[in-house]
């Protein structure tokens, strides 16, 4: 089971609306190489990995995304809070407004809603890790765009240490991935 | 040492000086604990060595060598807004501490210096939750809070900003 603790991974404190960047970050909530997708892919992947390490590690990973989805949705909310019905518009978010208000949907940057297909599993261990360890790099490469694509230093904050994280995951997911090869896992 | 701020500066300004680094007194005893196992953390550990839980924290990674930076971005100052903030800020940063040290656990479980380091995290985390939660109220639905009131309802709810 889980347990919520009343308090972010890291801290986000956005004082400024910036609408155009609320719709770029949603990508991470609902994108293909967002949170939610990672949290689910690991949470997922975990009952047919191999062995006791492999189980512990996707759990873990896993709920540390389910922590930078509430990071990330908490950045989106701060963005979008204080908006007008005119800056929506301006932002292209009116479509986004019809149907969900200022309220939170999982989509990419384009508006794409958030599928299952982002799980990506095979029952294979060493198939998952590799997806693992792609989805990792893909999120660290997205986070870059979105920290060029901003000067806010509230929002850079948060995207560096999210940024830092990708690659912790990455490297602990290349080092199962390594051992199980050893091991002789085709 | 209560405040995150002062404690941000008081590293800034004591992190060479050797008196702190054996004062039993200053906020960050876990650096001198990390420093005596360094040695034995280097030999096992592929990952060289840990960076002490500000350090860590502020930046997202604890690991000295699996750091990179991107395009010449620092990572932010973390400072507290108030009292409770600070507590938060404690807590969080004790706690990012044992969430990465796990993940290097679960792939290097016989490595007794992360352990080690794991279970100081831990414990440090667990006082300052009990400190913040007789201050503010839970943390977690089954933390034990002192009151005939429900407490857990009351705000500020991790997604607002902090005041």
């Amino acid at each position: 089971m889980w347990k919520y603790v009343k308090s972010l991974e890291y801290p986000v404190n956005i004082k400024k609306k910036d609408l155009r960047m609320a719709k770029y970050l949603v990508t991470q909530y609902g994108g293909a190489n967002g949170e939610l997708a990672a949290a689910f892919r690991y949470l997922n992947q975990r009952y047919t990995m191999p062995d006791d390490k492999g189980k512990a590690l996707l759990t873990d990973i896993g709920t540390e995304e389910l922590a930078h989805v509430e990071m990330i949705s908490t950045m989106i909310y701060q963005l979008l809070k204080d908006a007008t019905l005119k800056e929506i518009r301006e932002a292209g978010l009116d479509s986004h407004y019809a149907e969900h208000g200022k309220g939170l949907y999982p989509t990419d940057a384009n508006g794409v809603p958030f599928t299952v297909a982002y799980f990506a599993t095979t029952g294979d261990p060493i198939a998952d890790l590799s997806e693992d360890m792609a989805a990792e790099q893909k999120a660290r490469a997205v986070y870059e765009n979105l920290i060029n694509l901003t000067d806010d230093p509230d929002v850079i904050g948060p995207l560096l240490f999210l940024r830092q994280r990708e690659i912790i995951h990455f490297t602990r997911f290349k080092e199962l991935y390594d051992e199980y090869k050893k091991k002789g896992y085709k | 040492m209560n405040n995150y701020n002062d404690y941000y500066n008081y590293l800034n300004n004591n992190y060479n000086d050797m008196n702190f680094m054996t004062n039993p007194n200053n906020m960050i005893t876990d650096m001198n604990y990390q420093q005596a196992f360094q040695n034995t953390f280097m030999q096992n550990n592929p990952s060289k060595d840990v960076a002490d839980t500000f350090k860590g924290f502020k930046r997202g990674n604890m690991f000295n060598n699996l750091y990179s930076e991107y395009n010449g971005f620092k990572p932010q100052e973390l400072k507290a807004t108030g009292e409770r903030e600070d507590l938060i800020l404690q807590i969080d940063e004790q706690r990012f501490a044992t969430i990465d040290l796990g993940l290097y656990l679960d792939i290097y479980p016989n490595d007794q210096a992360a352990l080690n380091l794991f279970n100081t995290y831990l414990n440090k985390e667990k006082e300052l939750k009990a400190l913040y939660e007789s201050k503010y109220g839970p943390l977690t639905l089954s933390s034990p809070v002192q009151t005939n009131n429900w407490l857990w309802n009351d705000g500020p709810w991790p997604w607002e900003v902090q005041k």
